[in-house]
């Protein structure tokens, strides 16, 4: 393992002194968001009005993991983003956070991010190109323990130990007036924590083998110029249909419970259900 | 130059240690294997020592309030006597904390939970979760509770001594291992069954009634508690086939279609699949008597009662919100049937049960708090 990673060191080294192969390379910064409608989302007032009935919900948390990213060109082919290593990125992973630890969200991070970094071939042109990425965290890295990832994948408030993975997107919402719930309780937070479900362990390894439902969205955007444009999960496109002032049963809101009737409108909306992904859209800067 | 030497010397200690790793001696009865250990944590005698310590130290949990062991108490085989644990912060936890005798072995950990196989891995629903709050770490706070221990010489040394490879020992790794290692140690095996079993002790004629039920075709207890730690899901050193059964026993039936109350409706929860629906993990009954009360919420006081649900297939409740007739859930095991226990028959099966009773696990005073 030391040798190959030696080999690789080696194989950088000599590329980063051959600097011809790197101009075959270009960086490419795609700008990321979270929004509702035209209105950016964060944890400090006015709270953007969501669902329907549409209702004043404010912010408790708003993350969420991406990977697989790839450029698509004009000729429809893809060309992979080899993601630097960051604070918000590791391994080809990167998560897009717009929540700032301030008001109702604070078991979060004060930083935010909103942009993803790479570098790309050279043959990607000069774009507009369609973003392909998958929503989520890969399987290999997805069932590792908190405390022993790098950064991204080491934010506890991320980590999903009761489903052996992380929370691939953790949207947090306070509506006004309360969540009621069936049982005639009422609840102040509605979640939405995406993430694989009926996971099972691997009797050898200790580690898990295998997930029912991995819940990994494929996002294909339309074309797009990144200096004019990002890419926006618009809250209010993924809550149109839902009512945030009523759980239907479950978890309070959708915690990917196979059986949780919360949960068909969101992912239907995240791409999980044969659907495009219409919560994620293009948006100018 | 003698500096060098000590140094090269606490070298070779510590390597000395590191290889005792496999030389860490499971004190089991010759019918027990010893239990599987993840190759990245290996048992050493001072890494079990320190997660003694952090087991039974408040300075874990988010506030300083609750440690592990305020819910798993030794003379209750670490279980807490509560129907409903309470987590650090007063959050109610929904499921009843399970003993921790021999842990070692569970194929699974917690109530329903398949991808839960390592005592490690298992760690971080105590630790992390926010539903409900248990210990209440965060990514805020993390480094305030690593700087607890780092601010605790004795702490320092004892993390220095239990990972001598690791050039910053204090760190939540560690913490995770060193508790796992001591979770591992947990062994039951000195019971008067176990007594009985070798030889050392002789059953009265109820136990031995008891016993005889139990493990008979007529109670058949032993489908689900047959196991040398009285369960049925269990994985040793030298396990090719790992079965993790789950189990509805009929203790709901909401809506004559089999609901459970929606406060937990067992591994439905984590597969979506409709005959999952209200199954549970068979718990181990080592030391059973004193890990009252029972079932995954805790909703049934006594081994007594325990029987007499068993004995009518099943649990029909009459009145209150979770009214309903848990013998006809259409989901429950087809080995829980009405097995018509007598009144004798019960009253033996418990006598049995209660040799289950390990008192020296119990006070081992290996297993207890340190005492400063």
């Amino acid at each position: 393992m030391m040798t190959c990673r030696l080999t690789r060191l080696a194989i950088l080294l000599l590329l980063l002194a051959a600097g011809p192969v790197l101009a075959a390379e270009r960086s490419v910064t795609i700008g990321f968001g979270i929004v509702a409608g035209a209105a950016p989302v964060g944890c400090a007032p006015p709270a953007a009005a969501l669902g329907r009935p549409a209702v004043a919900a404010g912010l408790r948390d708003a993350r969420f993991y991406l990977h697989d990213l790839a450029l698509i060109d004009a000729a429809g082919k893809a060309w992979p983003v080899m993601l630097d290593e960051t604070l918000w990125q590791h391994d080809g992973v990167a998560l897009i956070d717009a929540e700032d630890a301030t008001g109702a969200c604070r078991e979060g991070t004060p930083e935010t991010n909103t942009v993803v970094t790479g570098r790309v071939d050279d043959g990607a042109g000069a774009g507009p190109w369609q973003l392909a990425f998958t929503l989520g965290v890969p399987p290999g890295l997805n069932h590792t323990a908190t405390d022993l990832a790098p950064p991204p994948l080491d934010l506890a408030a991320m980590g999903w130990g009761w489903q052996a993975g992380r929370k691939y997107v953790k949207l947090e919402l306070l509506p006004e007036g309360g969540v009621a719930r069936p049982d005639g309780g009422r609840a102040t937070t509605w979640f939405l924590h995406l993430g694989a479900t009926g996971c099972t362990g691997n009797p050898v390894t200790g580690e898990i083998v295998r997930c029912d439902r991995p819940n990994r969205s494929a996002v294909t955007t339309r074309p797009f110029d990144p200096a004019r444009a990002r890419v926006v999960l618009d809250l209010a496109v993924l809550f149109a249909a839902t009512d945030l002032t009523r759980d239907q049963g479950g978890a309070v809101g959708c915690m990917s419970a196979p059986d949780d009737a919360d949960c068909p409108a969101l992912f239907e909306r995240l791409g999980l259900a044969g659907s495009a992904a219409a919560a994620f859209r293009v948006a100018e800067k | 130059m003698i500096r060098r030497l000590l140094a090269l010397a606490a070298l070779s200690l510590a390597v000395a240690g590191g290889a005792r790793a496999e030389g860490w001696v499971w004190d089991l009865p010759s019918h027990v294997p010893p239990p599987r250990v993840p190759a990245d944590n290996p048992m050493t005698p001072a890494k079990v020592e320190l997660g003694r310590r952090l087991f039974h130290d408040p300075r874990l949990s988010g506030n300083g309030r609750l440690a592990c062991s305020g819910c798993h108490l030794q003379a209750l085989g670490f279980a807490d006597g509560r129907a409903h644990p309470v987590g650090s912060a007063g959050d109610v936890v929904r499921r009843n904390a399970q003993g921790l005798a021999n842990v070692a072995w569970n194929a699974s950990l917690t109530w329903a939970n398949p991808a839960l196989v390592t005592l490690e891995a298992q760690m971080a629903v105590p630790l992390f979760g926010t539903d409900p709050v248990e210990m209440g770490l965060t990514d805020a706070n993390r480094e305030t509770v690593l700087n607890r221990f780092r601010s605790d010489p004795e702490m320092v040394a004892a993390f220095r001594t239990a990972f001598p490879e690791v050039a910053a020992p204090v760190s939540l790794t560690s913490i995770i291992r060193a508790i796992a290692a001591y979770e591992r140690s947990l062994v039951s095996f000195s019971s008067r069954y176990d007594r009985w079993l070798a030889g050392e002790e002789r059953f009265t004629e109820a136990e031995r009634r008891g016993h005889d039920l139990f493990f008979g075709e007529k109670a058949e207890c032993h489908h689900c508690h047959g196991s040398f730690n009285f369960n049925d899901q269990v994985v040793h050193a030298r396990s090719r086939v790992v079965d993790r059964a789950f189990h509805n026993t009929g203790l709901y039936d909401l809506d004559g279609a089999g609901a459970y109350p929606a406060t937990d409706r067992g591994l439905i929860e984590m597969t979506g699949r409709a005959g999952d629906m209200g199954a549970f993990r068979a718990p181990s009954l080592r030391n059973v008597a004193v890990t009252a009360p029972y079932m995954h919420d805790g909703s049934v006081g006594t081994l007594e009662e325990v029987l007499e649900i068993y004995a009518a297939g099943g649990r029909q409740i009459t009145g209150g919100p979770d009214r309903g007739d848990g013998r006809r859930n259409p989901w429950k095991s087809d080995l829980i049937v009405r097995i018509d226990l007598d009144a004798r028959d019960r009253a033996d099966i418990v006598a049995f049960l209660k040799t289950l009773t390990d008192a020296q696990f119990l006070t081992d005073p290996r297993h207890a708090a340190p005492q400063d």
